[in-house]
């Protein structure tokens, strides 16, 4: 069953048997350390303590991972907001975006709010991130999350961020869009009717739309997804590309990845869009992702 | 150094936060609470705000209460009404029955195997749990 959906990306994921051997596997569990509540050597000591397996992620010393057995969530260190528990795939796109202490950062779709806690923890507590969602029962829990990781830098908002009337306001913007999300799917993998694929593209093309309306000229546009589709992915990116908004530049990341398709079936995207990077299930042992990095025109 | 107004300075020192410490951030009043931002913290117009940066106390009837993460923000700052307790007290305090300890009634920071873990309040030779409830939630089913 499983091989019957995924079969749509037999042409385009290079290792596909790895691909369905991974979505069998149990993922690797992976956690953040909150620099404004503990110093690392200290969690990495309690984690020995408190965990059987703790291992240092070689591309980013923020990681840890632990056990596959383990469930970091249900743990004391947890509730005190030393760490927040993340997928490693998760923990790219923020270090894509990069932003500088005290800059004014916009996390358009935000809860439950890994990202901008990341974001947070890059800054140093420092200038503004905007933490932004539409839904109410998930900004709940992103208020929750910034609050017992003690980020000072943030303000939640509530707002359909398609609707936001501003314009060149933004040093960065992060767009971790809603997708499909086939990259998370685990063992139950069952793809989306076309349908609801389509209309969460033309979301996501909107949301970009106006994420490049808000940052500043000049500044840069993070843009990724947790889901294979091209469609999602590539496609969104073209479509900007082809408005001139924004210009794609490469990313550059130090874990393996693939870079973005050039086409899809008879979706032709473009050679600029090798610059961004898919992220396999089987690369990290963790979900899957794309990533683009844009820069809004002058 | 900023200002601040007499109300939470006295709260911070009654904890034995160096007021300097302050200098890095910024705290402001709004209604019934105040809040602890970054410095320059920005909001444009046209956003829906739901809150800013981090609850630092709010009124109640019995004066300023700090929340349980500001204490645990703080926690390497806080050297006065720290109160230790163990496992079966913190698990007690959870569940609604106050422990006998030593303190002066007030507000308090709880400490538990040498963390801050948060708020508690003080009166007549005990102290009752005022940790928020997502909170209490985990550190009772994680604190064993
Ligand atoms: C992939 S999740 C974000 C995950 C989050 N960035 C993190 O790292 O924890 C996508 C989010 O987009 C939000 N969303 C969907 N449509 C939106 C819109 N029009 N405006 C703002 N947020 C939206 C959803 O509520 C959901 O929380």
């Amino acid at each position: 069953m499983e091989g019957e959906t995924l079969l749509r990306y037999k042409d385009i994921i290079p290792d596909f048997d790895a691909l369905i051997a991974s979505i069998n596997r149990p993922r690797d569990i992976t956690i953040r350390w909150n620099p404004h509540k503990i110093e690392r050597n200290q969690l990495f000591a309690m984690l020995r303590e408190t965990f059987n397996e703790v291992h240092e992620i070689g591309w980013y010393n923020h990681a840890f991972k632990l056990g596959q057995n383990e469930r970091p969530g249900k743990n004391f260190l947890h509730a005190l907001g030393y760490y927040y528990v993340q997928e490693e795939s998760a923990m790219v796109a923020p270090i894509v975006l990069a932003p500088s202490k005290n800059s004014f950062v916009l996390d358009m779709c935000a809860a439950p709010g890994g990202k901008t806690t990341q974001l947070s923890a890059l800054m140093e507590n420092s200038g503004t991130i905007i933490a932004n969602d539409k839904a109410i029962p998930r900004l709940k829990s992103l208020v929750s999350n910034v609050s017992r990781l003690g980020c000072i830098n943030v303000v939640v908002t509530w707002n359909d961020a398609r609707n936001l009337s501003i314009k060149d306001c933004f040093d960065y913007v992060l767009l971790d869009a809603p997708c499909t999300a086939e990259g998370n799917l685990f063992k139950k993998i069952k793809l989306m009717p076309k349908f609801m694929r389509d209309s969460l593209t033309n979301l996501q093309k909107a949301l970009l739309h106006k994420a490049i309306e808000i940052a500043k000229p000049g500044s840069t546009i993070v843009y990724c997804t947790c889901t294979f589709a091209p469609e999602e992915n590539e496609g969104v990116i073209a479509n900007i590309l082809a408005k001139n908004l924004a210009k794609i530049e490469p990313v550059r990341i130090k874990i393996p990845h693939e870079k973005g398709l050039e086409y899809f079936g008879k979706n032709e995207y473009g050679g600029e869009l090798k610059k961004a990077v898919r992220i396999y299930p089987y690369h990290l042992n963790s979900g899957g992702a794309f990533i683009a990095k844009l820069r809004k025109r002058d | 150094m900023q200002s601040l107004e007499k109300e939470i300075e006295e709260l911070l020192l009654s904890f034995g936060i160096n007021l300097a410490i302050i200098e890095k951030w910024h705290i402001e009043k709004a209604g019934n609470s105040f809040w602890l931002t970054s410095k320059g913290l920005k909001i444009c117009e046209g956003f829906n705000m739901q809150c800013k940066g981090l609850r630092v106390a709010e009124k109640t009837k019995l004066g300023w209460k700090p929340t349980s993460y500001f204490l645990q923000f703080f926690a390497t700052y806080i050297t006065k009404k720290i109160v230790e307790i163990n496992k079966n007290e913190l698990l007690s305090i959870i569940k609604g029955t106050p422990v006998e300890k030593n303190c002066e009634n007030g507000y308090v920071a709880i400490r538990f195997k040498g963390h801050i873990v948060g708020c508690g309040l003080c009166k007549n030779g005990k102290v009752y749990s005022q940790l928020p409830k997502e909170l209490a939630i985990a550190l009772s089913e994680n604190c064993r």
